[in-house]
């Protein structure tokens, strides 16, 4: 508790300081008082002896008679023992004034003092107190009468000491009392102290060294309503506001902290990346001299390479010239040759088309007209030559259809109108278009095609190519219940169709020739069914689109299927 | 921390009661009392011959009303006694006390003016007056004028000598060496009477068929021999002197109350 | 309900074969005839709307499509649907800037597909 201590203290030695100046004071002016009324006391009582004295001495022969004087003086002393010394002083021959008897021989023949002059002359009385160390006496000078006149002095030594060592006693005693009265009132003053001060004080300090190890919950809690109470109040409020303080603090500091470690994570992430680059960095440089240096040993073979090039470079002008004079030969014989070629495809083409035109043309009210007549005839020969006639006229019109298609299809001049096409709706559109000849071969259809797969073909041709697959696929489904099934499924922009039937299937040999001109898989069937020419149709448009096209078979009987495959496409570009 | 209070009070309360007790220093000493204090012991001188202020008992010691006050004065000295006997003679006193041979001598001697110069003399101690001793069976002498033309027997030297010489022819008065002489001698009724102190009074007629008559009549007046000029020491016995243990001692030896 | 249907042909085999075939096959069906692209408009500008025209591409003077921009430019026909007959199976798709017809069918054909299609592009309609 150095506070305690030391403030206790202070205060102790202070009122102690006061206490000692209060009590030396009242002391003395006790004793000084005191010593004064003993004077006084003596004073009087020596006067009284004094006149006594005198009173016995009442002619100048008795004064003459030192013998007589001395055991007077001596017989006085005796009965009174308070005084110690008498002596007597006449004056002699001068007139100086000496001690003629007394009762300490020693004194005998001494020159009174200046007191006796003074009494002598004026018949003045004097007390002249003496105190030397613990012996007090008091002398009384006194002029000495005889019928009334001043005829010499004479002194009385009184002892003092009685009363004094009474008063020293007494002093004693007080300062005892009185240094235990002190010391009874410094505990008491120490401990009001302690309750009124120091312990408030040290609840203050307690409180502030609880804060200053962080602890903001210590409250001062003192009573009283004076200063100290009010400094108590004003404290609690500071450390309200203290704790206030901190919690914001702490919550500003934790946010900073937060984003400071924050930023460090990336400052570390930074220099992390930093010093790979560096790294990757060096790496570089080192590989960069590397290459520096093969450059520069590039560049001196290169130097030499060029002297070599600029000799060949001349060489090579001269023959360059050749071959540009050439090459604009060839180049104007070749363009001559393409015009040519150029004329003789377009006459091709333009032939041709017009050797289609008419051939179909015929044809038509052979195909359209023919069977209705076979209908109606109702003689059976007739009926059976009408039958042989429509086959025959139906084989003409395959033939000469796939043939000009085959033909467009070669020629490099067929241009070919790409747009986005819906598969399942082409697919119906042909199903559709068909659905006399599914009808009447009592084939069912089913398009598994989803709504949402498009192409990217020519619509006629892909057209085409749907009708002779279904015309196949038809052809070689004879009985009865066939079903053909159509798929398609899109996978990295590549759509794959599937044209399945349930006829009569295909051998492996079978497979990879059915896609030739001319090729019939089914050597029972009549010659004149069918033109060979289809699948090879379905092939070239594949092709030329981009796509393959091959065909599956689990075995004869057991159906087949024919695959291919086309840019897939968007909706957007739909036709 | 109250521990420690009270022991700085404590300390405060000690140095004040010592300092208190301290106003009573001693002066710087007189050479004389630093001696007799020194050597730790006071030489007394006296003449053993007179009972009973100084005589000596059964054991031959000196003892007395007179070695009882130097004892007092020893007290205050603090020192010891030691007491030399002296046969009575005032100028082997003076020598004595000169030649420091003793400090004091006390020895039954009247203040005079003569003596006064020769030694110093302490305030009066003991105020014995003469008196007259016969025998138990004399009627005549009561007062000192009844001592005229009587023999009357005194010890030489001394101021009972003087006085008888007041009342009676010269040749009527025997100095004797010792009053213990003049004693068998009015025992034996060669004298009539002795003057002689009231104290040696009382010591010569104990135990004997003589008595005092009447009070003393004169006054003396004794005091206590000092080598001239030892104030200090005086100072010191008139202290003692006055304090009243005289008074006291002398109702032990001879119950007188003066 | 009879269905009107204008053929447009160069060839009159054709627009025999049409009429007689669907005609004759078909009670419901009407065939009216045009031998050019000239009379095809005249006749539809003397208010004989058919239900649908087939129109041959092939045909000198006026050629099909030539004839279609024509009905489709006009506001009165643009509605009527038509249908190429063709021989030729060229180019069907959109000449820069032209009309589509609605649908086509490749000659030589049955008149029971031709059927088919007039009345798959009707249902359309």
């Amino acid at each position: 508790m150095k506070i305690n201590f030391s403030l206790s203290i202070k205060l102790t030695l202070l009122v102690l300081l006061i206490s000692a100046v209060v009590i030396f004071s009242i002391t003395y002016i006790n004793v000084t008082e005191e010593t004064k009324f003993f004077e006084n006391a003596y004073a009087e009582k020596a006067t009284a002896l004094t006149q006594a004295f005198n009173a016995n001495i009442l002619s100048r022969s008795q004064l003459e008679d030192k013998s007589n004087l001395l055991t007077y003086i001596t017989k006085y002393i005796y009965r009174n023992p308070e005084i110690l010394e008498i002596d007597i002083n006449l004056p002699d021959n001068q007139g100086k004034l000496t001690t003629v008897v007394s009762s300490n021989s020693d004194s005998v023949g001494n020159s009174a003092s200046n007191y006796h002059h003074s009494s002598y002359e004026t018949g003045n009385v004097y007390r002249i107190p003496i105190h030397n160390g613990d012996s007090h006496s008091l002398t009384i000078v006194t002029p000495l009468y005889l019928s009334g006149k001043i005829v010499g002095t004479y002194d009385m030594v009184f002892s003092m000491n009685k009363a004094y060592l009474t008063l020293d006693d007494q002093m004693r005693n007080l300062i005892i009392l009185s240094t235990i009265g002190l010391f009874l009132l410094v505990i008491n003053f120490l401990y009001a102290l302690r309750r009124i001060i120091v312990k408030p004080i040290t609840t203050f300090v307690d409180a502030t060294k609880m804060i200053g190890k962080g602890n903001l919950d210590a409250r001062i809690k003192i009573d009283s309503r004076d200063e100290l109470g009010k400094l108590a109040s004003a404290f609690n409020n500071m450390t309200d506001d203290l704790k206030q303080s901190r919690a914001e603090i702490e919550k500003y500091s934790k946010t900073l902290e937060k984003q400071v470690s924050e930023r460090t994570k990336e400052l570390e992430e930074s220099k992390e990346e930093l010093k790979l680059k560096v790294e990757a960095l060096e790496e570089n440089k080192a590989a960069m001299l590397n290459i520096m240096l093969d450059l520069k040993k590039t560049i001196s073979d290169l130097e030499e390479a060029k002297k070599h090039i600029n000799i060949q470079n001349v060489e090579l002008k001269a023959a360059h010239e050749k071959l540009f004079l050439l090459n604009k030969d060839l180049e104007s014989k070749v363009k001559e040759r393409t015009a040519e070629v150029e004329n003789l495809l377009r006459q091709k083409d333009e032939f041709i088309g017009q050797l289609g035109h008419d051939l179909k043309n015929p044809l038509t009210p052979l195909v359209g007209l023919l069977p209705m007549l076979e209908e109606k005839e109702k003689d059976p020969k007739t009926k059976e030559h009408l039958g042989v006639i429509i086959r025959n006229v139906e084989y003409m019109r395959d033939l000469v259809i796939k043939t000009l298609q085959l033909a467009r299809l070669n020629s490099p001049r067929t241009a070919f109108d790409i747009h986005d096409i819906n598969l399942q709706e082409e697919f119906n559109n042909v199903f559709e278009n068909q659905q006399i000849l599914l009808k009447n071969n009592n084939i069912v259809v089913e398009n598994n095609i989803r709504e949402d797969i498009f192409v990217k073909a020519d619509k006629l041709r892909l057209e085409e190519l749907i009708s002779n697959l279904l015309a196949n696929a038809v052809k070689y489904t004879v009985d009865a219940k066939g079903k053909i099934i159509v798929d398609a499924d899109k996978k990295n922009g590549i759509v794959t169709i599937s044209v399945s039937d349930t006829g009569i299937g295909m051998t492996e040999d079978q497979l990879g020739r059915i896609f030739d001109e001319f090729y019939k898989a089914d050597g029972s069937r009549h010659e004149m069914d069918s033109s060979g020419l289809g699948l090879t149709i379905c092939k070239r448009i594949v092709e030329r689109h981009g796509g393959r096209i091959w065909a599956e078979s689990l075995g004869k009987g057991k159906g087949s299927t024919i695959y291919f495959t086309l840019n897939g496409g968007d909706e957007k570009d739909k036709e | 921390m109250d521990k420690k209070i009270i022991f700085l009070a404590g300390i405060c309360i000690f140095l004040l009661v010592s300092f208190s007790g301290c106003t009573q220093q001693e002066n710087e000493m007189d050479p004389t009392i630093k001696r007799i204090q020194d050597a730790g012991v006071l030489k007394v001188g006296t003449s053993a011959d007179y009972e009973p202020l100084e005589y000596l008992d059964e054991n031959d010691n000196i003892v007395g009303y007179d070695i009882d006050i130097a004892a007092e004065i020893a007290d205050e000295l603090d020192v010891s006694l030691y007491v030399i006997n002296i046969p009575f003679n005032m100028t082997d006193f003076t020598n004595a006390l000169n030649n420091g041979e003793v400090d004091i001598v006390i020895s039954a001697i009247t203040i005079t003016p003569e003596r006064s110069e020769q030694v110093l003399f302490s305030n009066a101690y003991l105020n014995a007056g003469q008196v007259i001793i016969v025998n138990k069976t004399n009627q005549d002498i009561i007062f000192p004028e009844d001592l005229k033309n009587k023999t009357v027997g005194v010890q030489s030297g001394t101021t009972s000598e003087e006085e008888a010489l007041k009342y009676t022819n010269s040749t009527l008065i025997i100095g004797y060496d010792n009053y213990m002489m003049a004693r068998d001698d009015l025992l034996a009724g060669l004298i009539d009477a002795i003057i002689i102190d009231y104290p040696a009074g009382v010591g010569l007629t104990k135990n004997t068929d003589l008595k005092i008559v009447g009070d003393p009549f004169t006054d003396e007046l004794y005091g206590i021999a000092l080598k001239k000029g030892e104030q200090a020491l005086k100072i010191k016995i008139d202290t003692v002197i006055a304090s009243g243990k005289p008074r006291e001692l002398e109702n032990e030896w001879f119950g007188i109350t003066d | 309900m009879v269905k009107t249907v204008m053929v447009v042909d160069d060839d009159p085999s054709i627009i025999y074969t049409v009429k007689q075939g669907l005609e004759g096959s078909y009670p419901d069906y009407k065939v009216i005839t045009a031998e050019d692209g000239r009379e095809c408009l005249d006749m539809l500008g003397k208010r004989q709307i058919p239900d649908i025209i087939l129109l041959d591409i092939m045909m000198p003077d006026m050629s099909g499509w030539e004839t279609l921009d024509k009905i489709k430019k006009n506001p009165s026909w643009r509605n009527i649907p038509v249908v190429f007959l063709t021989a030729r199976t060229d180019r069907v798709a959109k000449d820069a800037g032209g009309f589509l017809a609605d649908d086509y069918i490749e000659k030589p054909f049955k008149i029971p597909e031709l059927k088919q299609r007039i009345d798959k592009v009707l249902k359309i309609k």
